[in-house]
């Protein structure tokens, strides 16, 4: 059985993916604050790691990884409705892209187990 | 197998490898993390076309530096890793030296012999006594000569020198060329739109002249803006440009002043708003001032350019020392 980064195309449909996500969140005034950058590339980036690894793609990323990554967003109010909020954007995002709500529902599961790393729990 | 050449060390390659399997095991420390080709931080650079397997995700202009992910590459031929990170130092000279405004100096410098380059790259220029700053090319490579546009600040080191005291027998040096801020074929319909503060104007410039060069067909929109009238230049010479081609574009702003004939008053980007409010499926280069770039850069993002589609040039100025 095919992972749903598969089935959506792999690489290049995630690279569409990841416009639409972080459009989003730099739209979304609850989260935006945790993107200010000058270097939006970078930051797309590691969008594009982390939807890749929700979507069952090819990852090699940690708890840790993700606990070390989002550290320095602590100190600034990050919280559960931050990370909500996220889920909620790449909801969205999936739905934009023709995802049946089940499948959302799994990607949503997979994204909450990294919930407590990402908060520093 | 096919080696790699990583400096001094070369590195034969193991059945089903990749480069970063391969330069890990041996001892090098290259930066890494997912593994996936998404992260970027295996980003590597080659001395030939790699693989283009290895080069998903990057932009067509990176690609066509032979920038690669170590992560997603497996060659089927030996590779060389280009370990430059700064380009070797070639000796240049003034050629000539005009005003094309009051507080902007065009010079042209002898070409050094290897030096290919995309017209909207930089390059660093580097003064016998080690004083080194960074400008944008603005000439096409048929030109013969390098055209730089030097903005000449107040307390400005280099961009004084440069503009006032450099002389054809000086010693200059420079580096280069770096940037991924160029026009690059393949999309022959695709509107471009280009938006320059200041000095901003001279890789658009270059990178303009080359996409029309290249016939390309697709709407071109140039905005320069400068705080006042006086920081406008080679108005007559876009105009003429723009005459010429029916799809360009050329419009200007000042931020003070009563503007004169032909010249719209505001802010660019509030400018580039009302022009262009959606740029779904558009290439942008944006040039000039680093707050305003990046401000165009991420406004362009939500308007709808892909981010693959946005280049941007961000004048970094170097500190004022208390010389």
């Amino acid at each position: 059985m095919s992972s749903l980064y598969e089935q959506l195309g792999g690489a290049p449909a995630i690279d569409a993916a990841v416009d639409i996500f972080y459009r989003k969140m730099l739209s979304d005034d609850r989260v935006a604050r945790f993107f200010e950058t000058t270097d939006m590339e970078r930051q797309a980036a590691k969008q594009k790691a982390f939807l890749t690894m929700v979507l069952g793609g090819p990852n090699n990323y940690t708890g840790r990884d993700m606990r070390a990554a989002h550290a320095k967003l602590i100190p600034m109010g990050l919280d559960d409705s931050h990370v909500d909020a996220v889920i909620e954007n790449l909801g969205a995002t999936l739905k934009e892209l023709g995802v049946s709500d089940e499948k959302i529902a799994e990607v949503a599961k997979i994204a909450n187990s990294v919930r407590n790393d990402v908060l520093s729990r | 197998m096919p080696k790699i050449q990583f400096g001094a060390r070369q590195i034969e390659l193991l059945e089903g490898e990749t480069v970063l399997e391969a330069l890990l095991r041996s001892d090098l420390k290259i930066p890494n993390s997912c593994r996936a080709g998404a992260c970027q931080s295996c980003m590597l650079r080659s001395t030939s076309a790699p693989p283009a397997a290895a080069q998903q995700g990057l932009k067509e202009s990176q690609r066509l530096q032979n920038f690669f992910f170590a992560c997603l590459c497996r060659p089927q031929e030996d590779l060389t890793i280009d370990l430059d990170a700064t380009p070797k130092e070639q000796e240049a000279a003034l050629l000539e030296r005009s005003f094309l405004c009051p507080s902007v100096a065009r010079l042209r410098l002898a070409t050094p012999k290897d030096f290919p380059y995309y017209p909207g790259q930089f390059l660093q220029l580097r003064r016998d006594d080690g004083l080194t700053r960074s400008y944008s090319i603005a000439s096409l490579p048929e030109e013969g000569a390098l055209e730089l546009h030097v903005r000449v600040l107040p307390k400005g080191q280099m961009s004084r020198w440069l503009a006032y005291e450099l002389q054809p027998k000086d010693k200059l040096y420079l580096r280069g060329p770096s940037g991924d801020c160029f026009y690059t074929p393949g999309k022959p319909e695709q509107p471009l739109l280009l938006l320059g503060t200041g000095t901003g104007l001279a890789p658009l410039y270059g990178l303009l002249r080359a996409a029309l060069a290249q016939g390309h067909q697709g709407p071109i929109r140039l905005l320069h803006g400068a705080v006042s009238s006086e920081g406008l230049y080679l108005q007559e010479e876009l105009s003429a440009l723009a005459k010429q081609h029916p799809n360009l574009t050329y419009e200007r702003c000042v931020l003070q002043g009563e503007p004169p004939e032909g010249v719209l008053s505001g802010d660019i980007r509030q400018l580039a708003k009302q022009k262009t409010p959606s740029l779904k499926g558009w290439r942008v280069f944006v040039c000039g001032d680093p707050e305003l770039v990046n401000a165009l850069k991420k406004w362009a993002f939500l308007a709808g350019a892909s981010l693959k589609e946005i280049f941007a040039d961000p004048f970094i100025t170097a500190p004022v020392t208390s010389e």
